[in-house]
């Protein structure tokens, strides 16, 4: 119904997007697909804390080995893709301002900029990965790093892996989104009427950033 | 089906009014953001003794409310949403307190054997369980 009427207003004015008939209004039916994305993301919050509540269990038996594994990570590399992930959110908040006031080449141009700044995070989380595989500081059975022998070193780097790959992959899935998002704007779709796409979109993108606010001194700063 | 529709036009209207939170407001939480992530860095790289784990959360938890109050809109958008967010918050907290209540408070031998668990919360040495591990007090009459 959305990519209709975005269809309609390639020039010009930006559509109004139709109400479904069993909303009663544009502010209701947008509403309702905002409580949906808090819905999904409170199963987000939920599937990550999963790991979480792994990792204060297994810090909490093995304090001496996840302190010291924990300085086996690249304090730096991880300090800049905090920081590159926070002005990625930032920038993703902007695009969200703009499609209100109907500015979607600035959508546009803020979204390129937020998914720029995702692919510099996953470049820099690459170099990360690289470095441990060749250390060997690998998950379970794998680690083999005669630097640190000790009695659930090999646990933390379970949990390393698990976590940061599965917030990677949560920038991916990000990335495709932000695209989407991105093309639509590039066909002039938003305003204040309809800027459904782009908040939801960037709720999820803020999601990706806040999960990193946790995992960021859980796994590097002990 | 009027009514429904004055009430949409009520609302369009407030939504309106609260809804404009310009790119300042933006700027000062990704200033404070940027901030907050250098402190959490140097003050993880100090080493404090006692609190260093509750200062690095305290200050993650900080950033997490500003990107969810200002960055996904919660300050502006009341009701369901914040209820919802709340509410995960809520079960992430309960579901970490009560498993490390668990870890924290069981018998030493069930848990890893070169495991070396913290004192906090609970010391847990070898068989101090009540009255040593014991059933019954000792000098109780063993019927």
């Amino acid at each position: 119904m959305q990519s209709s009427s975005a269809a309609v207003g390639v020039a010009g004015v930006p559509p109004r997007p139709q109400v479904a008939a069993h909303f009663a209004s544009l502010e209701v039916q947008h509403h309702a697909a905002r409580l949906g994305m808090w819905l999904f993301l409170a199963t987000e919050i939920l599937l990550f804390a999963g790991l979480f509540v792994i990792y204060a269990n297994y810090r909490f038996l093995f304090p001496e080995a996840f302190a010291a594994a924990s300085r086996e990570l690249n304090l730096l590399l991880g300090t800049i893709n905090t920081l590159v992930l926070i002005t990625s959110s930032f920038t993703a908040a902007m695009a969200v301002h703009y499609a209100k006031e109907a500015q979607n080449k600035k959508v546009v141009v803020m979204f390129v900029l937020t998914i720029l700044m995702a692919l510099g995070f996953l470049v820099i989380k690459y170099f990360e990965y690289a470095h441990k595989f060749h250390e060997h500081q690998l998950p379970g059975p794998y680690y083999a790093y005669p630097g640190i022998q000790l009695p659930g070193v090999s646990a933390y780097f379970t949990i390393y892996f698990l976590s940061t790959g599965l917030h990677a992959f949560h920038v991916i899935i990000g990335m495709i989104v932000l695209g989407w998002v991105t093309l639509k704007a590039m066909r002039n779709t938003f305003s204040y009427h309809n800027y459904t796409a782009v908040e939801l979109g960037s709720m999820y993108w803020h999601l990706v950033d806040l999960v990193w606010i946790f995992l960021f001194p859980m796994l590097y700063l002990i | 089906m009027s009514a429904m529709a004055n009430e949409s036009f009520k609302e369009e209207r407030e939504m309106r009014e609260e809804h404009h939170s310009g790119p300042g407001k933006y700027i000062l939480v990704w200033a404070a953001l940027m901030v907050l992530t250098v402190v959490t860095v140097l003050t993880g790289r100090m080493h404090i003794e006692t609190g260093a784990l509750a200062l690095a959360l305290v200050i993650a938890s900080v950033k997490g409310a500003l990107v969810a109050l200002y960055f996904m809109h919660l300050a502006e958008h009341q009701g369901a949403s914040r209820v919802v967010f709340a509410t995960s918050m809520l079960f992430v907290v309960l579901l970490l307190l009560f498993t490390l209540f668990d870890i924290g408070t069981r018998f030493r031998p069930t848990l890893p054997s070169n495991s070396t668990p913290q004192e906090w919360p609970v010391e847990t040495p070898g068989q101090a369980g009540r009255y040593g591990g014991m059933l019954k007090a000792p000098g109780t009459n063993p019927k």
